[in-house]
């Protein structure tokens, strides 16, 4: 009896949990029984051989591939079957008839026994066809998955100028088969897990096994199996299930719809987590220097990647503190500002009824509400309420004395600023903090704003991501790796791996830069010279 | 006895040490000098760095021989119970004091420069609140935020104050000898308030992962502050000359006043080192109520340190209301710090003849 | 369970019970020049402060219009600056506010009397910055604070700049108020000012006003300021004008630079200070009857240039050192600087100028570099 372990991570129990029958009756009554009367189980049921045993497919429409199901499946066990008792083996039993199936009658790649209900349902729900056979407590599974998806675009929310425009999609073999394509690495290790009571979602576990710190691996499958919800919609349950810190506003997990994000970060020793039905996928441990990079920065040359990076620093700096700055140099030290500056500002704010600080919240609230409404319009209506909510009701704003015109361009920049940030959950965090900062300025101006920002700063150096500090490579301070951080280092440098996944392996590229080819010619030259006359 | 496996390394050490000195010192050692000493306060500075650099290879000999151990169970262990209990607790009596009066120090300021018309209370208990979060993070985060925030500091503050040697006058540094040795021996006692700090080395040796390199560490910290402190004194008093600087209550201040930028788009720089010099007041706190709130655990024999942090907030802030006004602090400052320089050395000093005569065996 | 959270209106109250320092922009009177004028009582001082008035100007969306701000004069009478400032703010709608002021103008007639004393409230705020610029007005000094050029917005921006570029013309020092502090704390003998006199719509700097401990000893034409300035190495402008080059031509030199070395040198009568200045410059007019400058024509010019910097310098010292009898160039530094004993046992170090210090000039070098595009 053919009888091969599962590779599932999860549940791996001898003995099943629902045996089989070895009635086909029977067995149909079970799963009618628990599979419903759903209009898209189909059970086709046909028989086989010159006795006639009964069988049965099972499958769910819609999850198949029907054509391959037809061609290959059905008509090579009904074809094969008939020959072998064309060629003289007559009467096979049920057994048998399995057996030949299994070994030699089924023209289908991926094709297991099984003799558990249970992980049938699974596997019926997950696109696999089951062919049961009257008198054997064994079913065969199938694999014989086709559905309806989204094809491998560029992702919205990640586009570049330079690199491949390749996004995830929704189903799991076509995100495992993009990462796979890229790393030809046989280390590279995909291990499944499913998730969720309900929802058994397909998780995949990344990772390359000579790189990866195994004490990280082994955290990040101990806080998944340690995972037990009804169901895991998107990667971002699994994101909140797993991060360190719930209630810090920093994410500690690495989110991202590029596959060359992920092969970047698996090569750094990072673990990857892909979830079916999303293409955001997980990496961690993340430290904050992973939030401003994008793996653009290194298919450019690295004048490009340093200034392209110091810009996100300083974007990120200013979509934090920019209206605060602007509130407390305003309203409690206008001595910092030039003078001609202070006395335009004053005529400027010279109408208007508010506080620059009420100014600064109205009007960053509205952004945020604009913001906001942008995403939910549908396409060229958002673009349009953008321009339409930003220009016009801005300019209205000041001509009607709400508010004064320098107010305006410190919230643009403080919007326009936060877009430039990379990673969303590191921009929607800064925007977060934007408000209390602004509120802290508002009362006790530039000592409020440091204030604040002490307390950030306090918080953001005491948050790890799977054990790692988030503010590595800043604090603990390493510098030989400071040099990939705000600065993009020439590739030619880049000897070593980052520290941050702690990875086992740790160089990555060795200089066997080909000298050009004068410099050849007086190496030879000189070792010719040296070496003594008369030897070999 | 040490906490969980909190480590941090050399140059970690050296941050929070340096940290724990910069605070208010800075701005007012040129004052305090060449009040004293005339034109020849950066010698006394000097002198004084070089005194604290002493004090630290003392206290660093010491500690040295109990790798494990704070300062309280050193002195429990070479003095016995009772007597090392009390004389642990006179030094921190001693640091709190000197806390307090730092705060003080700093709504000072504040108030003089920042918030004019804000309550000076009201500062105080916002810088200790905010001192709190971090100290009851441990010494992990202080540590780490102490190595991000001082090279930024540093870089923009100096950065700052140095462009006001450009028309400034360094001849203001004659003549040498400024108000004679007497006023250089005078110079170092004012100057000691702004080198204080370095001693809660005592507290944190046991949690450096290598022993070894403490003395690098604690000495590279006062050398870097004698360094930073000797070039406030001399940019000070090249702007302004010693007499002038002797008046003022906090010349570098006034000093990165004096700078303008003409076409830069802030064309007053102070807004940085406000900003930059805020933040250090902010760790200092944050470092002594660690230091504080860690000694206090070890004396009560209790594991968790951040359990004291909250308590000794009220008593910090007792200790600031108390000056009356400006030169009483002055006075509180200027005496409370000879006394902890001196009761340190003292301690440290006999603790280590006693260690040297028990044969550096470890305490209790 | 209800008392738990009505912790969290603590914060509350701070928002409501006001943000005690927010005082907006537009709700601040800034104050940007202040004069001292000398009233009948001359115990009092007359203390006029300039104030910008602020329009609105947000209707057409466009921030700062063109045109000229208008701007307001406040003064009053007390014997103590804080004290005259009480009067000014219960005029005022906003609060004065010093952090934006550019200039300290005195009167004449005020510097005649000691001015230290009154100047001790811009040290001690701590919002007045240091490096506003300080000068002596002939006549009314409140009228500088609202004199400026047609074209110019306001006044005191217009004398702030007047006075900052003050060296291009070497006609008078630049010297801010630190400069006068410094003088002051450390008590040094004498002590330069820049001044500027009014005019009907422009502010002229006519030379310079010398201080003696505290008080005006005299002033200076703008040659003689030249002379000084000699001197104190703060020569970086201006034009000496040759009328008789080689007899028939006329030269007008542009001054470069200058640089000057001072070395003291102790003989029984006194000190004999010996000063190398050298000079560089640039001929940048020349007409006459050989329009063409060489070597030797140079050569002719910069002798005769040298001859009037020497004529310039000996006239400046010997009026200082006997009408004025105060020591402005900054000699008594030198030698309380290197030799702090000597400078002690002297005591009185401007009598001790006026008759035992002979300032010679040992080496004097003026060099033509340039002249212009012309030969």
């Amino acid at each position: 009896m053919v009888q091969k372990p599962q590779p599932i991570l999860k549940n791996e129990e001898n003995p099943p949990q629902l045996p089989l029958f070895a009635s086909l009756s029977e067995n149909l009554d079970k799963v009618r029984e628990i599979l419903g009367e759903s209009n898209d189980i189909v059970i086709r049921e046909f028989k086989l051989g010159t006795v006639g045993i009964k069988a049965a497919l099972l499958y769910v429409d819609g999850l198949i591939d029907k054509a391959l199901v037809c061609e290959h499946l059905l008509s090579s066990v009904m074809i094969r079957v008939r020959q072998v008792e064309a060629d003289g083996e007559r009467e096979l039993s049920a057994k048998k008839m399995l057996t030949l199936i299994n070994e030699r009658g089924i023209s289908m790649l991926e094709v297991k026994a099984s003799n558990d209900l249970d992980r049938i349902f699974l596997a019926a729900l997950s696109g696999e066809a089951i062919l049961f056979l009257d008198g054997v407590d064994q079913a065969l599974v199938v694999s014989a998955r086709g559905w309806e998806h989204r094809g491998v675009q560029e992702p919205e929310t990640q586009t570049l100028i330079r690199g491949p425009r390749v996004g995830f999609s929704e189903t799991l073999r076509v995100n495992t088969t993009l990462i796979r394509r890229q790393l030809r690495d046989p280390n590279l290790k995909l291990q499944t897990i499913y998730l969720g009571r309900r929802s058994k979602t397909e998780v995949c576990i990344a990772f390359v096994d000579t790189i990866v710190n195994p004490k990280i691996l082994e955290e990040v499958r101990k806080r998944l199996q340690a995972i037990d919800v009804d169901v895991v919609m998107e990667s971002g349950y699994l994101e909140q299930h797993i991060q360190d810190d719930w209630l810090s506003p920093f994410p500690q997990v690495h989110v991202t719809e590029r596959p060359d994000h992920v092969v970047m970060g698996l090569l750094q020793g990072k673990v990857a987590i892909l979830v079916d039905n999303t293409p955001f996928a997980l990496m961690v441990p993340a430290v904050l220097k992973d939030f401003f990079i994008s793996p653009e920065d290194y298919y450019e040359r690295w004048t490009i990647g340093t200034l392209v990076r110091v810009l996100r620093y300083g974007a990120s700096f200013m979509a934090l503190i920019l209206p605060a700055l602007y509130i407390s140099l305003v309203s409690f030290h206008p001595e910092m500002l030039p003078t001609k500056l202070t006395l335009s500002l004053a005529a400027g704010r010279e109408g208007v009824p508010y506080p620059a600080f009420v100014e600064a919240l109205v009007m960053l609230a509205a952004f945020e509400l604009l913001r906001e409404a942008g995403i939910r319009l549908p396409g060229p209506i958002g673009q349009t309420i953008g321009i339409v909510g930003g220009l016009i009701v801005g300019q209205a704003a000041v001509e009607a004395s709400l508010v004064s015109p320098l107010m305006i361009i410190v919230i643009a920049f403080t919007g326009i600023s936060s877009f430039a940030i990379p990673n969303y959950g590191l921009a929607i965090a800064l925007r977060i903090l934007t408000f209390p900062l602004m509120i802290l300025a508002a009362v006790f101006g530039l000592f409020g704003l440091v204030l604040g920002l002490f307390l950030i700063g306090s918080h953001l150096v005491a948050v790890k991501s799977f054990g790692v500090p988030i503010t590595s490579p800043f604090t603990p301070l390493k510098v030989r790796e400071l040099r990939d951080t705000i600065f993009r280092h020439s590739m030619l440098g880049m000897h070593w791996r980052p520290d941050t996944a702690k990875p086992l392996d740790k160089t990555r590229m060795q200089d066997k830069r080909p000298d050009n080819e004068l410099a050849v010619k007086e190496k030879e030259a000189s070792i010719a010279e040296s070496r003594p006359r008369g030897g070999k | 006895m040490q906490a969980d496996n909190e480590q941090i390394s050399a140059s970690q050490l050296t941050f929070l040490l340096v940290n724990a000195i910069t605070g208010i010192g800075v701005l007012v050692i040129p004052a305090r000098a060449a009040k004293a000493a005339g034109s020849a306060g950066w010698l006394a500075v000097l002198v004084t760095g070089l005194i604290c650099t002493l004090l630290v290879w003392l206290i660093v000999r010491l500690c040295r021989k109990y790798p494990d151990q704070t300062i309280v169970e050193i002195s429990i262990g070479l003095l016995g119970k009772p007597l090392g209990l009390f004389s642990v607790s006179i030094l921190f009596l001693l640091w709190l004091a000197t806390t307090g009066f730092i705060l003080r120090t700093f709504g000072e300021i504040n108030r003089d420069f920042l918030l004019p018309r804000t309550p000076i209370e009201i500062v105080m208990v916002g810088t200790l609140l905010a001192s709190v979060y971090l100290a009851r993070k441990g010494i992990e985060p202080l540590a780490r935020l102490s190595m991000v925030a001082y090279p930024i500091s540093v870089t923009l503050g100096l950065g700052v104050v140095l462009l006001s040697l450009i028309g400034s006058d360094l001849t203001n540094l004659l003549p040498l000898w400024g108000k004679g040795l007497a006023g250089i021996g005078l110079g170092v006692v004012n100057s000691l308030f702004a080198f204080m700090g370095f001693e809660v080395l005592l507290v944190l040796m046991p949690f450096l992962n290598k022993p070894n390199v403490a003395l690098r560490a604690g000495i590279t910290a006062t050398l870097g502050i004698t360094a930073l402190n000797l070039l406030l004194t001399v940019i000070c008093l090249a702007a302004f000359g010693a007499a002038t600087v002797g008046k003022m209550l906090w010349p570098t201040i006034l000093v990165v006043r004096n700078v303008e930028l003409p076409g830069f788009f802030l064309e007053r720089v102070d807004v940085f080192i406000f900003s930059v010099w805020l933040i250090e007041i902010f760790l200092l706190q944050s470092i002594m109520l660690y230091v504080l709130s860690l000694t206090l655990s070890r004396i009560f024999n209790v594991h968790e340190q951040k359990i004291f942090v909250w308590p000794l907030v009220p008593v910090i802030y007792f200790f600031s209301l108390f000056p009356l006004n400006i030169s009483q602090l002055a006075t509180f400052n200027t005496f409370f710090s000879v006394a902890l320089m001196a009761y340190v050395f003292v301690q440290v000093l006999l603790l280590s003849l006693l260690a040297t005569r028990k044969g550096g065996r470890a305490g209790a | 369970m209800l008392r738990w959270w009505s912790l969290l209106l603590v914060p509350l109250v701070l928002l409501t019970s006001g943000c005690w320092d927010r005082i907006e922009v537009e709700e601040r009177a800034y104050v940007l020049g202040l004069a001292m004028d000398l009233p009948e009582n001359e115990g009092k001082r007359k203390i006029s402060i300039a104030i910008p008035v602020v329009q609105e100007s947000g209707a057409e969306g466009s921030g700062n219009g063109g045109g000229s701000v208008p701007l307001t004069i406040l003064s009053s009478t007390a014997s103590t600056v804080l004290d005259g400032l009480v009067p000014l703010q219960n005029k005022l709608n906003k609060e004065l506010f010093f952090g934006h002021q550019k200039v300290l103008v005195f009167s004449e007639a005020c510097a005649a009397k000691p001015i230290i004393p009154w100047v001790d409230f811009f040290e001690r705020v701590a919002n007045i910055p240091r490096s506003i610029m300080v000068a002596v007005c002939q006549g009314e000094a409140a009228k500088a604070l609202e004199t400026s050029l047609p074209s110019e917005q306001l006044p005191p921006l217009y004398l702030h700049q007047l006075l900052k570029d003050i060296a291009q013309t070497g006609s008078a020092p630049y010297r801010t108020f630190n400069d006068l502090m410094v003088f002051a704390h450390e008590k040094r003998p004498g002590f330069m000012l820049p001044l500027i006199k009014v005019n009907k719509d422009n502010i002229e700097v006519i030379g310079s006003a010398v201080l003696k401990e505290n008080s005006l000893a005299g002033t200076l034409t703008s040659r003689e300021t030249r002379g000084a300035l000699w001197l104190t190495g703060e020569v970086q402008g201006g034009v000496i004008d040759l009328p008789g080059v080689d007899g028939q031509n006329r030269l007008s030199f542009l001054i470069g630079d200058s640089r000057r070395l001072i070395r003291p040198r102790y003989t029984e009568k006194g000190i004999t200070f010996e000063v190398k200045l050298i000079v560089e410059g640039s001929v940048e007019e020349y007409f006459g009857k050989r329009n063409v400058i060489n070597a030797e024509t140079t050569a002719q010019a910069e002798a005769e240039l040298a001859r009037q910097i020497r004529k310039e310098i000996a006239g400046t010292v010997a009026k200082l050192q006997k009408e004025f009898g105060t020591d402005a160039l900054g000699l008594g530094e030198f030698v309380r600087k290197r030799n702090p004993k000597l400078y002690r046992q002297i005591g009185d170090w401007n009598h001790y100028f006026a008759n035992q210090v002979e300032v010679k000039l040992t080496d004097l070098s003026v060099q033509i570099r340039r002249t212009g595009v012309l030969r």
